[in-house]
């Protein structure tokens, strides 16, 4: 074997184990989610699917489900609405001060959970608005946003203007263009911008924990109570009917992309 | 004015800014609403006087910073965190590298496979990520179970609750992040540049380290700068993986707010993060310029 093919060989075997470093602990989980024992100890010592069953008999847990997916569904059609506008605006317009907005609106990904926890909080407090589910709806829309903007921005700028143009020289006005042009052509980045929203909303727990209103938890906050205060084992059922569920999604978003991708020359890929 | 040019009497961009600033308009409200004005309140807490009642008082005072920066403790933790997350940040910068550019190497439909796999860990809960290592690192968790069973322990490691098992699910949590990073920055490479190299009598690795490493190098610092400031402001995998001496300053913050209730030092020691995001952005800037921080990923 040559140096090449044995570096290429030996990169090829790192990179399978960092990948299942990164994936595979996931399945320890769902393999103790079928365990019989609650202790959630190896050796396994037998199947069963009763934690399974007993997940909606908790009514934590179902109020908890409802919470997070009426959160994460408001955060997604508004985080996805707001950014591609503004994706929008910063792909078709040339105005003066864009790299700066473009800036404004891509930075706050990068600003750490904790602050934007705390910081929001205080922010209601001093304008006298108290903890509620609006705040979180708020706090979630301003997380995802950045995604939106970047994921959309990023297949806006990919498609010519000029076809936008053509169907505009032909009559068509902006709005038109944009929906009958445009937004087929886009639909792969605003559906994964949908998509992604809803999870990273779905899944937010370090700014939420500071925005619960009282008597209220979302999924993720309860799996944390679940982990400090008690051995609950319906803990690993629960976390892997969440990790099979984002890696649907996931999937369902990729071969989704992929249905829906045509090129700019309108062809199917 | 370039299509006003290229198709003279068709009426294109007069109405160009005013739409544009209406596009715009929902998305500027929302980010200086709920991001700006929170740093905002955050540095007006922090100069404000909180009563012994726990209550807070709008009367201008620096006794938060006089103590944020006058009792060591507050140093010592800030060390120990800047210390942590420099480590993750070297670990994932020397573990990501390798499959970074493996990445780069394969043909495009595998590459693309990789990509997708690259971003799955990013639409799985982030709770659910770190809590997974309990199963595993656990007294009688699945390294243990094996360890034991084979006989190349004769007890239970302490994995668990200790500053490994922190590093471990910071890492975990992090590296995509760093690894997807670098692979923007690997395909900012033509690999005609390379090729030349090569041609020009250059080793595999010299043409890597004169050509390739400098000018991927953008993505490892942004992957550099991301890592570092979340591992910074992460406090639930300390939380969920950490023990006793594991507390880090995010964790200090929360139970400033939470436990403490005492909003203007919590508000002070918040922005000591932003501090540090604003040091490392400019740094950034610096060294490999801003507009490089939010390439697309190419599949």
């Amino acid at each position: 074997m040559s140096r090449r093919r044995l570096f290429h060989w030996s990169l090829g075997a790192i990179t399978l184990l960092v990948f299942l470093f990164m994936l595979a602990p996931a399945l320890v989980v769902v393999a103790q989610a079928f365990n019989e024992s609650p202790s959630g100890n190896f050796p396994i010592t037998g199947l069963t699917l009763r934690w399974f069953a007993a997940l909606p008999e908790d009514p934590a847990i179902v109020g908890a489900m409802h919470t997070s997916l009426a959160l994460a569904a408001w955060t997604s059609v508004l985080a996805t609405l707001i950014g591609t506008a503004a994706a929008y605006a910063l792909a078709r317009f040339r105005f003066r001060g864009r790299g700066q907005v473009q800036l404004f609106l891509t930075v706050p990904i990068l600003v750490p959970h904790i602050v934007l926890g705390v910081g929001l909080l205080l922010a209601f407090r001093m304008v006298g608005l108290s903890k509620s589910f609006v705040l979180l709806v708020a706090g979630h829309v301003a997380i995802t946003l950045p995604f939106v903007v970047l994921t959309t921005g990023h297949r806006l700028q990919a498609i010519p203007r000029q076809i936008e143009d053509a169907a505009r020289t032909l009559g068509a006005n902006r709005l038109q263009a944009f929906i009958a042009i445009t937004l087929p052509l886009a639909l792969p980045a605003i559906l994964t911008s949908l998509l992604f929203s809803f999870m990273t909303s779905f899944d937010e727990v370090t700014a939420t924990l500071f925005w619960l209103p009282p008597n209220t938890e979302t999924i993720p906050s309860h799996i944390m109570a679940m982990l400090q205060f008690s051995t609950d084992p319906k803990i690993h059922s629960l976390s892997s009917l969440l990790i099979l569920g984002s890696v649907g999604v996931a999937v369902m978003t990729v071969l989704a992309v992929r249905a829906l991708s045509t090129d700019t020359q309108g062809s199917r890929k | 004015m370039r299509m006003a040019a290229a198709a003279p009497g068709f009426r294109t961009l007069g109405d160009g800014a005013a739409v544009a600033w209406s596009l715009l308009l929902p998305a500027l409200c929302c980010v200086a609403a709920f991001v700006i004005v929170p740093v905002i309140s955050l540095g007006l807490y922090s100069f404000w006087e909180r009563l012994p009642t726990g209550a807070v008082q709008q009367v201008f005072t620096t006794a938060n910073w006089r103590e944020l920066l006058g009792d060591s403790y507050y140093a010592g933790m800030l060390f120990k965190t800047l210390k942590l997350a420099a480590a993750v940040t070297l670990l994932c910068a020397l573990v990501g590298y390798g499959p970074a550019y493996y990445i780069t190497l394969l043909p495009p439909r595998r590459r693309a496979i990789l990509v997708t796999l690259l971003f799955l860990p990013s639409w799985i809960s982030y709770v659910v990520r770190s809590m997974s290592w309990l199963p595993i690192l656990g007294k009688e968790g699945l390294l243990n179970t094996i360890l034991g069973g084979s006989g190349l322990t004769s007890g239970p490691l302490p994995l668990l609750y200790n500053e490994f098992s922190v590093v471990l699910g910071m890492v975990q949590f992090l590296l995509p992040l760093m690894i997807v990073n670098i692979y923007i920055g690997l395909q900012a490479v033509d690999r005609k540049l390379v090729d030349a190299a090569r041609t020009l009598g250059a080793t595999d690795a010299q043409a890597f380290f004169a050509v390739t490493f400098p000018i991927a190098w953008p993505g490892l610092a942004a992957g550099c700068l991301l890592t570092f400031i979340l591992a910074m402001g992460a406090y639930i995998t300390p939380q969920i993986l950490g023990g006793p001496g594991t507390s880090y300053y995010a964790n200090l913050v929360f139970e400033t707010f939470v436990a403490q209730q005492d909003w203007p030092l919590g508000a002070a020691l918040s922005l000591v993060i932003i501090f540090f995001l604003v040091a490392g952005l400019v740094l950034y800037g610096r060294l490999a310029g801003i507009s490089t921080m939010f390439r697309e990923v190419r599949r």
